[in-house]
């Protein structure tokens, strides 16, 4: 009993935790005009690759910009762009997991066999393989993690769809004159849209995680603009004479998919049982 | 000319075998074997059978939710497969076992019974209303009940509505799949009441699917008799001499013994 009330409560303060972390992160990314230190951009060629100090909380890059301020930009760049990924994955994925799992037959099948052949393929090297052909850009970036992850989303919302779908108010639905359409608007899609959400903010550290892989990679967002994957790129060189200019951006991918973590294993139980 | 006729109406299903060769065709299962029906306009027939006997089955393929494999359904002469399935449940609704699962729980009393008049009825916006606390009266809903949810009602309460949303429609035939099985001796009694006063007001043909003889003696003016797939005996009066099967002798000797059984105890 005392072990059983011990772990609830464990669980409850992660969750607030991840909470209060992702909203701190987000809310420093909106703000961060107000917050950073020093403009992102701003070169300083006479403080070149300065350690940790009271002008420059967290040092200085090679070329003399403030790493903290380009932390803090960088939110806006990488989480944003993970939130734009997230509801684009959604919207397209809704559609297509609608159709697949309320009409079933050769359209299930031919969705489904499609979505088998792209989970076959660990979602990095397609990323990267879909950059590649599509150049690399912030935009394509953004259009290949989509191009990707949106495989996951339809198999995930499809088995939500078909459990809904077996519920015998939906039969109810059809026999009291509704439409197809009608019965996926107003009776399917509000019932699985809360479970949707939630697995969809599960996916924002992955996606983060993606995005920042690409640009370190060379193929996702370009420098000079701060992002903490291009940050890690461009500190490589310089790890060994200071590595605090890698190890600040390392700690900020790393705190933001561990906060994203924190409340997504709250969730991740029931809705994982579900798909 | 009889309301709902079926024809020699037969259904299958592919049994699933590990062992079965792709080349060879999948065994089929009869879970319905050439039943023969037929229901007149205003009767109550009930239909009667132990478990797995195909009665369910029966009320899915009348709906047109499963297609039948041999053997053909009529309703007033014309054939179910060549009528859309919003004219089928025009004419036809079926209330199921589970009345909790059958209620959208985010729907209020009044947006349930209102649905149907919207959608087969929806020049009648004015009317709509009216009709709703009608059917409501019909089926023994208290007013007060409008606007609560599927969660705050009783599992009798439920079933009312439910038996008031296919009301609604103004079938022809309503089938009831163990409709009245969950709930209790009261509620049943109750809902039976309301039924027939239903029946003799709006002239509705009745298929009463159940496991309850009672309630079939009480209610049904004949009784189909179900085994494994078939019908094997369709009567009127309640006479074991007039069964033909072995089946049917038993099941109504077992509740004239339970009858007599409890008349003595009392």
């Amino acid at each position: 009993m005392f072990c059983k009330k011990q772990t609830s409560k464990l669980e409850g303060s992660s969750l607030w935790l991840g909470t209060a972390g992702i909203l701190f992160i987000v809310l420093t990314g909106i703000f961060a005009p107000w917050i950073a230190p020093h403009d992102p951009l701003a070169v300083d060629a006479s403080n070149r690759l300065a350690s940790p100090g009271l002008v420059y909380p967290f040092g200085t890059d090679h070329l003399g910009r403030c790493v903290l301020s380009r932390i803090i930009y960088g939110i806006r760049v990488t989480v944003i762009s993970a939130f734009c990924i997230m509801l684009i994955t959604v919207a397209i994925s809704i559609p297509i997991a609608l159709l697949a799992g309320y009409i079933r037959g050769n359209t299930d099948n031919i969705i489904m066999r499609m979505i088998d052949g792209m989970l076959a393929v660990p979602d990095f090297v397609l990323t990267i393989a879909i950059v590649g052909m599509l150049g690399p850009s912030f935009i394509n970036t953004i259009i290949a993690i989509v191009m990707v992850r949106w495989a996951d989303y339809v198999r995930f919302i499809r088995s939500l769809v078909i459990k809904e779908g077996q519920e015998d108010y939906i039969l109810y639905a059809r026999m009291t004159g509704n439409s197809h359409i009608r019965i996926l608007s107003r009776y399917i899609l509000p019932q699985i849209l809360s479970r949707v959400l939630v697995f969809a903010a599960l996916d924002l550290g992955r996606i983060v995680l993606l995005i920042a892989g690409l640009s370190f990679l060379g193929v996702g967002v370009q420098p000079p603009t701060p992002e903490w994957g291009v940050m890690l790129q461009d500190a490589t060189g310089y790890f060994q004479v200071a590595p605090h200019v890698m190890v600040f951006p390392g700690i900020a991918v790393v705190l933001f998919v561990l906060v994203c973590q924190l409340v997504s294993d709250q969730f991740n139980e029931p809705v994982t049982k579900e798909g | 000319m009889s309301l709902l006729e079926l024809d020699q109406v037969t259904k299958e299903y592919p049994l699933r075998s590990r062992k079965r060769l792709w080349w060879k065709k999948a065994e089929q299962f009869q879970a319905v074997k050439q039943v023969s029906l037929q229901l007149k306009r205003g009767e109550c027939l009930g239909l009667v059978g132990e478990s797995g006997s195909g009665k369910s089955t029966l009320a899915k393929l009348i709906m047109n939710l499963e297609p039948v494999t041999k053997g053909d359904i009529l309703l007033n002469g014309c054939s179910i497969r060549q009528m859309k399935d919003l004219e089928i449940f025009k004419r036809m609704q079926l209330v199921l076992q589970d009345s909790h699962s059958a209620l959208h729980p985010k729907m209020n009393v009044r947006d349930i019974i209102q649905e149907p008049l919207h959608n087969f009825f929806p020049g009648e916006n004015i009317k709509r209303e009216a009709r709703c606390l009608q059917l409501m009266e019909m089926a023994g809903i208290d007013n007060s009940l409008l606007e609560r949810r599927p969660y705050q009602l009783s599992g009798g309460q439920k079933q009312r509505v439910c038996i008031a949303r296919a009301l609604a429609v103004k079938p022809e035939v309503i089938i009831f799949d163990e409709s009245i099985a969950s709930i209790d001796q009261e509620a049943q009694q109750s809902i039976l009441k309301r039924l027939k006063y239903i029946q003799s007001k709006e002239k509705v043909a009745y298929l009463f699917i159940t496991h309850d003889i009672d309630t079939l003696r009480e209610f049904c003016q004949r009784v189909a008799v179900m085994y494994k797939g078939e019908i094997i005996d369709i009567f009127e009066e309640w006479k074991v001499n007039h069964l033909t099967h072995p089946y049917s002798r038993l099941l109504l000797e077992t509740s004239e013994e339970t009858e007599i059984e409890f008349a003595q105890e009392s």
